[in-house]
């Protein structure tokens, strides 16, 4: 009788309970989607944050604000102040990054709020930006989706190409304590009528911007590193079929699906200087043949030409990332693997050590299907 | 639980029924007859005072020459066999035709009371009384015919494949109709009468070489202890029956369909038929046999154990769909699509409610719809239903009452609700979304997975009849799943299910075993 009439009491009490404090509404959240960092002229840090507006009364279908702030979290009671309802980051998609700001020591640390925070969206993409975020954040285009969704999708389909690196928040935070393999993130730009995803932007350990990588030098860069997602789409210019630069139509211009990447990697060390044989094999589909050639018959003859080709542009992405000493390719991982006393000297300067590397490359394709014609 | 129970004792409802009063006069029904006639018909009389539709019929009794009196009430007696059986014979029946001391009527049937008891009874159960004159006893004749409806198709349990003949209102048929099913000699039938003011007559069917034991006395014993005054619906014998009734959920199974009944006998089940009730009870039952349908076993087995899987999915949404909606719009929004997310914005932008109210209002409009529909006749229903269609579907969200998804949401719970085959279990079901949905709004999804424990707990330590409502689930009876979630070909099916106990296990090959293992 007791333990019933105690039972229907706390029923009673639950009743009257207001539940778990984090109980938002939707509706009176603000869901950030886009969030932007930058140094404005005073050099001084900016926030951006781009979120959806629910309300059927609003004209526009998207807000945009912007504050200055010390840190990330002390921006958002500011950003509370101005946007419609309370900020949440449990659906973040993308967080602009000002070229500005990867140059500034430290920035790295600014992200601490999105690992500690358990509510953030940790598969938000990690995006640089080449020019003022600013201009990107306002930038609404009339023939695009909401530009936080347009660019998200942007970034994924043009990473699915193989056109630029993609890393979220989790895949940056783990490039950033690889000491093997550097970071490398998407760049975004904005032209007048549209934003361009055409760049992976090069960062060393501490997270500076070191460089760039353009589209055909980051196709390159996934068959070094044997990261291919899907078809990796190749145009080469073959000068033995009379191709030259300076022509309006190229017609010694060659395309092909690389089908399959398959990769060997010999570690060697010697003087001082690592030693990596990278061995290419690639078996590669034409889809594409501006000159007249017998594939069936001269197979081999068009297979060098190609691999020439592509040695010579391999080669020169790898001097460009020597010349940088970042090494996103991850060859420090083979050193670890294969030379675990000799990396141990250089682990923390493995920058400096892969740009002394001798790395030679050796690429082998083979034409395994010609097309529907001849 | 304890303290409702003396709750309800104080209040005068849970214990004793009021006490019979004598009616009728000073007839003492357990005094001998007289072995006068007028006596007797004058003590008929007075047991039935008002009573219009007793007809009593005297006569010269043509074999002795004594004064004879038949009585039988009107409308629950045939006529027909009234007149040509026993009239008809006992007035023109001479002395030397019949044989002396022989009853010369045509009646199958004939029982002879000695007590104004069972006098009574055998009236009230249309029966005709013959009196006569200088006898001490009284002869009863079997001419029941009461206004009975055809069988016809079960209307709560249609079949698309299985027979079409559904229970009625009198306990003989119904019991021909499971005979009709089960033509063997095991098949016992125990009769009990329950009820004080009106008695009523049960009787508990079991094949006698496959039920175990217990299961009829835990039965009849729990019947013979019903003290109440009448009892005029199977379910208000299962509710008062059942092993919990506190709970939420049906321990006990009401069937309208004679082959389900059968089918459960021949599982070592017991099926207790009540006499003016159109449906009867199966005991002891467990919680996935709410799910199993009789065509289950007239479909092919791949159709059925998708059909199955359906059901157990649907009970599924029908109890945390609207919880989970709930949960996610008001708690863990992170865990929806990120487009979709944008879309249920715009929806509920528009409504001024938090999602919890939002919800209520749609059920409550859906099970008074519902109600409303079963309630109406058929063509009333229909426009009922349309009305509610577009009133809901339409109107609601064009107002900003309630947002789209939710439209959607309590649609398909609703639909989800309607496939689960029993109507007991379904109802339950239906009510247990409230709870939950209260906990959603409060906690969020761990609210749900709370009340997901709590229910699941809650199955487990069921029980009915006696035995545990959570097999073959928990305790686990691994032989018996082929015929739980899924329905694998009866050929597989070589023994009935070990978690009803029957005292022969094989129900296949049982030629080549002697049908007897322990």
């Amino acid at each position: 009788m007791r333990r019933a009439l105690s039972l229907l009491l706390a029923a009673a009490l639950l009743t009257t309970i207001s539940g778990c404090r984090d109980r938002v509404d939707l509706e009176n959240v603000t869901l950030m989607l886009m969030m932007g960092l930058d140094l404005d002229e005073n050099n001084k840090l900016v926030i951006y944050a781009s979120s959806p507006v629910f309300s059927k009364e609003a004209k526009e279908k998207n807000e945009v604000t912007q504050v200055n702030a010390e840190t990330l979290r002390d921006s958002r009671g500011k950003l509370e102040a101005r946007v419609s309802a309370l900020i949440s980051t449990g659906k973040l998609q993308n967080i602009l990054v000002g070229k500005k700001l990867l140059q500034h020591p430290g920035w790295i640390k600014l992200l601490d709020l999105f690992y500690r925070d358990s509510k953030t969206r940790i598969n938000a993409r990690l995006i640089a930006v080449d020019g003022p975020v600013g201009e990107i954040m306002y930038f609404a285009p009339a023939n695009k989706r909401r530009l936080s969704l347009h660019i998200a999708k942007l970034v994924d389909t043009a990473n699915e190409r193989n056109l630029v690196e993609k890393a979220t928040l989790f895949e940056f935070n783990r490039q950033l304590l690889e000491r093997g393999k550097m970071p490398i993130i998407t760049g975004l730009r904005k032209t007048k009528r549209e934003v361009v995803a055409d760049e992976s932007i090069l960062l060393d350990n501490s997270g500076m911007y070191v460089g760039s990588l353009d589209l055909e030098e980051n196709e390159i860069l996934q068959i070094l590193q044997d990261d291919q997602i899907s078809d990796l789409s190749l145009t080469f210019l073959l000068p033995e079929q009379g191709a030259n630069k300076d022509k309006a139509l190229n017609l010694g211009a060659l395309s092909c699906y690389v089908v399959d990447v398959k990769r060997k990697v010999r570690t060697g060390y010697s003087d001082g200087r690592f030693r990596f044989d990278l061995d290419f094999r690639l078996p590669i589909r034409l889809t594409e043949r501006l000159f007249s050639f017998d594939v069936q018959k001269d197979t081999a003859q068009l297979e060098k030409q190609i691999d020439k080709q592509l040695q010579a542009q391999m080669k020169a992405v790898v001097d460009k990332l020597q010349k940088h000493a970042v090494d996103p390719i991850g060859l420090g991982l083979f050193a670890r693997a294969y030379r675990y006393r000799d990396w141990k000297k250089v682990q923390d300067q493995w920058g400096e050590a892969f740009k002394n590397a001798d790395i030679r490359i050796r690429v082998r394709t083979e034409i395994i299907d010609m097309g529907e014609i001849r | 639980m304890t303290m409702i129970r003396r709750f309800l004792k104080l209040m005068g409802a849970g214990g004793q029924a009021s006490s019979r009063k004598a009616k009728g006069g000073a007839v003492d029904r357990h005094a001998p007859l007289s072995t006068s006639l007028e006596r007797n018909l004058a003590d008929l009389k007075r047991i039935f005072t008002e009573a219009p539709d007793l007809v009593i019929r005297t006569f010269p009794y043509k074999q002795t020459g004594r004064r004879a009196a038949l009585a039988y009430l009107n409308g629950l007696s045939d006529k027909n066999s009234i007149n040509n059986n026993i009239l008809h014979e006992l007035m023109q029946v001479d002395e030397e035709e019949g044989t002396p001391g022989i009853l010369p009527v045509s009646i199958g049937k004939v029982e002879t009371c000695t007590s104004w008891t069972q006098l009574e009874y055998a009236v009230l159960n249309g029966q005709s009384l013959l009196l006569i004159d200088g006898a001490d006893r009284v002869f009863a004749l079997a001419t029941q015919g009461w206004p009975q409806r055809a069988i016809a198709d079960s209307q709560i349990e249609a079949s698309l494949k299985g027979a079409h003949q559904a229970f009625v209102e009198t306990s003989e048929s119904n019991i021909a109709l499971i005979r009709r099913l089960l033509g063997t000699s095991e098949l016992k039938i125990k009769e009990m009468i329950v009820g004080n003011r009106v008695p009523c007559k049960v009787s508990i069917m079991y094949m006698e070489d496959l039920t175990e034991p217990e299961f009829i006395s835990t039965m009849s014993q729990r019947i013979a202890k019903l003290d109440t005054d009448c009892i005029l619906n199977t379910g208000e014998l299962a509710e008062m029956l059942e092993d919990q009734p506190f709970s939420l959920l049906p321990q006990l199974i009401t069937t309208e369909r004679p082959d389900t009944a059968a089918s459960q006998i021949l599982q070592g089940r017991i099926c207790v038929v009540v006499d003016r009730s159109s449906s009867v009870l199966i005991a002891p039952v467990n919680f996935v046999a709410f799910f199993h349908g009789i065509d289950d076993y007239s479909t092919r087995w791949p159709i059925a154990s998708f059909m199955r899987l359906l059901r157990f999915f649907a009970c599924f949404v029908a109890i945390f769909l609207p919880g989970i909606y709930i949960a996610c719009i008001s708690f863990n929004y992170e865990v929806i699509p990120l487009d979709l997310i944008l879309s249920i914005g715009q929806f509920r932008a528009a409504v001024p409610f938090p999602p919890f109210i939002e919800a209520l209002i749609m059920e409550i409009t859906l099970e008074m719809l519902r109600e409303a529909g079963v309630r109406l006749p058929a063509p009333v229903a229909q426009t009922v239903g349309i009305v509610g269609g577009i009133v809901i579907g339409q109107a609601a969200v064009q107002a900003g009452i309630v947002s789209n998804l939710m439209v959607v949401v309590v649609a398909s719970t609703a639909v989800a609700s309607f496939i689960i085959p029993n109507y007991d279990m379904a109802a339950a079901i239906r009510l247990m979304r409230f709870p939950i949905m209260i906990m959603a709004s409060l906690f969020g999804i761990i609210g749900i997975i709370s009340c997901f424990m709590v229910l699941l707990a809650r199955l487990i330590s069921l029980r009915s009849l006696g035995e545990s409502y959570g097999v073959p689930i928990a305790p686990l009876r691994i032989r018996d799943w082929k015929d739980v979630f899924l329905r694998l070909p009866l050929w597989t099916m070589v023994k009935r299910p070990s978690s009803v106990r029957s005292l022969q296990k094989r129900r296949m090959g049982s030629s080549e075993h002697g049908g007897e293992e322990g």
